[in-house]
């Protein structure tokens, strides 16, 4: 009895996470025929869809759209992450240090949803930032600061700016602090020391967190739908509505599948980046 | 002992299996049916209403299928074709005509239901059958509002500068495009005009809704102070958080929808008839009505009080050619989408 359970522990231990696989396997695999077919309900294998995605100038529109959405969130978190993971690591107080990862871990425990809802009670019609502008009689009327292209590029930067700082934190903590002060001592002005030393150092964790936070911006379906107002168009929107709002599977499905491929390159292209960075910096 | 790469493909092999066994539909019941419809106030409703009484007549256990959206439903009965084990579906004209041309659907046999007579005799046919009618208006907010709102045209009044929220193009299933072109002197096969008038409506539109919950919240937590087009279900859920909010049937006339209910392939077709037959007759008619703030289709209901109030009698009504739209949904979505919202 012990030899015949000791036989099957490995393949109980492994099944439950192999149903996931293969029910994910599933998933993946039904889009990819359903991306073939037609029409919303037609039955003949074509690539039509993808062609009406690639010929129609309106579809076209979603994908680089999206891209450029997640640049422009990507290049913001970065921009505000990084003084923060740096901060953390080499200015601030262990104390100081805990309630900084404190409030990140608040961020990341807290439901998404919320947090967008969050912003639209701080920036909305109604908010506290209109009500206070209203208060001070410095706006004729309320800012337009949701239910927009800004409302959603807020929301995006909110939603990875912990992912970018946390990737960051990891490799700031692992800088050598007496290359820094060696530097100093030879003389080199502070705004030198971080291009030349500080910066190169952290490509790995900016190569890191541009990779997750680029992903997840790129991929983003609350915030636009949320935060949107209808009118800033992603990917992710566009396949709800063409495959929920519309019935239409195969158009949705081809463009998710288009958006998983643009998702893939996207990792590749960084990772060849960070490949050949560090063979250079290894030399 | 340890697994090699073989063995893990056999598993993952098995696994794959045991999930697509998992989609075959189960074995039908004599002595029940399932329901796809919505939840949340109207699965409390239809439960009160239609199912519970159903079965205390009947014998016939009910049990419902939530739907977040019928297009939702209408593309998943099409993954699951063939695998379909709901028995009855309760949706619009749009998706049925679609489900119908995908061959979901089972025939209705008309001849089987009693209480058909009391029903307008175009909503009773072997597709569908009509179980409650929506009317819809204007919900605006009289103390935001400079004006009182009467007509369609209001909406284009500059005074609602930001204001507004309107439907999505899918929203309402193009009922508000339909609108827009009767408006403008088209209809349902040439809205060309009403495309030209949704883009004198733009500036005053801050938010396009693609769901009921959404336009509530917004009319309720101040994001906006008019819904350009709403069913009257709407107001009565808003109005309970809300009460300044009033809800209009502006001239010349307010698009009057309906819901219908459908037989699904495969279903149990003697359960699903009799379960029809129960629900449009006239008291399950006026007790739905009552709870939702719908117009009942059984022509000898009565008239819930609080409608008479909000769509009172002799109001003009309009349906749109939900059969003409059908078709057309996708290609005005789309136009809607590249026009109006961007």
């Amino acid at each position: 009895m012990i030899v015949m359970l000791r036989k099957i522990a490995p393949y109980l231990l492994v099944a439950p996470a192999l149903l996931l696989i293969a029910s994910l396997v599933m998933g993946l695999s039904s889009l990819l025929g359903w991306s073939f077919l037609d029409g919303a309900s037609g039955n003949v294998a074509s690539f039509a869809q993808y062609e009406s995605l690639l010929a129609n100038g309106s579809y076209r529109h979603y994908f680089s759209y999206s891209l450029w959405l997640a640049v422009i969130s990507t290049a913001i978190a970065l921009v505000l992450g990084f003084p923060v993971a740096y901060y953390m690591e080499v200015v601030a107080s262990p104390k100081q240090r805990k309630i900084i990862f404190a409030s990140l871990l608040g961020i990341f425990l807290s439901d998404y949803v919320l947090r967008m809802f969050g912003l639209i009670l701080i920036l909305g019609r109604s908010g506290m930032v209109n009500r206070v502008a209203g208060w001070l009689g410095i706006a004729d009327g309320p800012w337009k600061l949701m239910y927009n292209e800004f409302g959603v590029m807020v929301g995006l930067v909110a939603g990875i700016l912990p992912f970018m700082i946390l990737s960051l934190n990891g490799v700031v903590a692992r800088l050598d602090k007496r290359l820094r002060e060696a530097a100093a001592l030879l003389g080199s002005p502070p705004w030198r020391t971080f291009v030349s030393i500080t910066l190169p150092l952290c490509i790995p964790g900016i190569l890191a967190g541009t990779m997750l936070s680029f992903l997840l911006s790129l991929n983003s379906f609350v915030t636009p739908m949320l935060l949107g107002g209808g009118r800033v168009d992603m990917v992710a929107v566009f396949i709800f509505d063409q495959a929920i709002n519309l019935a239409n599977l195969p158009l949705g499905s081809a463009a998710a599948l288009i958006l998983f491929l643009l998702s893939a390159a996207v990792i590749i292209m960084l990772n060849v980046l960070g490949d050949r960075y560090l063979k250079r910096f290894q030399r | 002992m340890t697994i090699n790469r073989r063995d893990l493909i056999k598993a993952a092999a098995a696994g794959t299996t045991l999930g697509w066994l998992g989609q075959t539909p189960a074995l039908a019941q004599d002595k029940s049916i399932k329901i796809i419809s919505w939840g949340g106030s109207y699965g409390e409703a239809m439960r009160s209403a239609w199912m519970d009484p159903f079965t205390a007549a009947s014998g016939i256990r009910s049990e419902l299928r939530l739907q977040s959206g019928m297009m939702e439903t209408l593309a998943s009965l099409r993954a699951n074709k063939g695998r379909i084990d709901d028995d009855l579906w309760v949706t619009g004209v749009t998706p049925t005509v679609l489900a119908k041309q995908d061959g979901l659907l089972e025939p209705i046999p008309v001849g089987q239901l009693k209480n058909a007579g009391q029903l307008p005799a175009e909503m009773v046919n072997e597709t569908y059958v009509g179980v409650w009618r929506l009317p819809f208006g204007i919900i605006y907010n009289p103390e935001t509002v400079p004006f009182e709102i009467t007509k369609w045209t209001d909406l284009f009044d500059e005074r609602l500068k930001g204001k507004l929220t309107a439907p999505q193009g899918s929203g309402y299933n193009g009922r508000f495009i339909a609108l827009l072109a009767w408006l403008a002197g088209g209809d349902e096969n040439n809205v060309d005009p009403g495309f030209e008038l949704a883009k004198k409506l733009t500036p005053n539109v801050s938010i396009f809704t693609s769901a009921d919950p959404e336009q509530v919240r917004l009319l309720s937590s101040g994001e906006v102070d008019v819904a350009a087009f709403a069913p009257v279900g709407n107001y009565i859920s808003l109005r309970k958080s809300a009460p300044q909010y009033r809800f209009v049937c502006p001239k010349p006339y307010i698009p009057m929808s309906f819901n219908n209910i459908v037989i699904l392939k495969g279903a149990n077709v003697a359960a699903a008839t009799a379960f029809i037959d129960f629900i449009i007759s006239k008291e399950p008619q006026e007790k739905i009505a009552e709870m939702l703030g719908f117009l009942p289709m059984n022509e000898q209901a009565e008239l819930p009080a609080a409608l008479r109030e909000l769509v009172p009698p002799g109001t003009e009504v309009r349906y749109p050619d939900e059969v003409a739209i059908a078709d057309k949904l996708t290609a005005w979505a789309d136009r809607w989408q590249q026009e109006i919202q961007r």
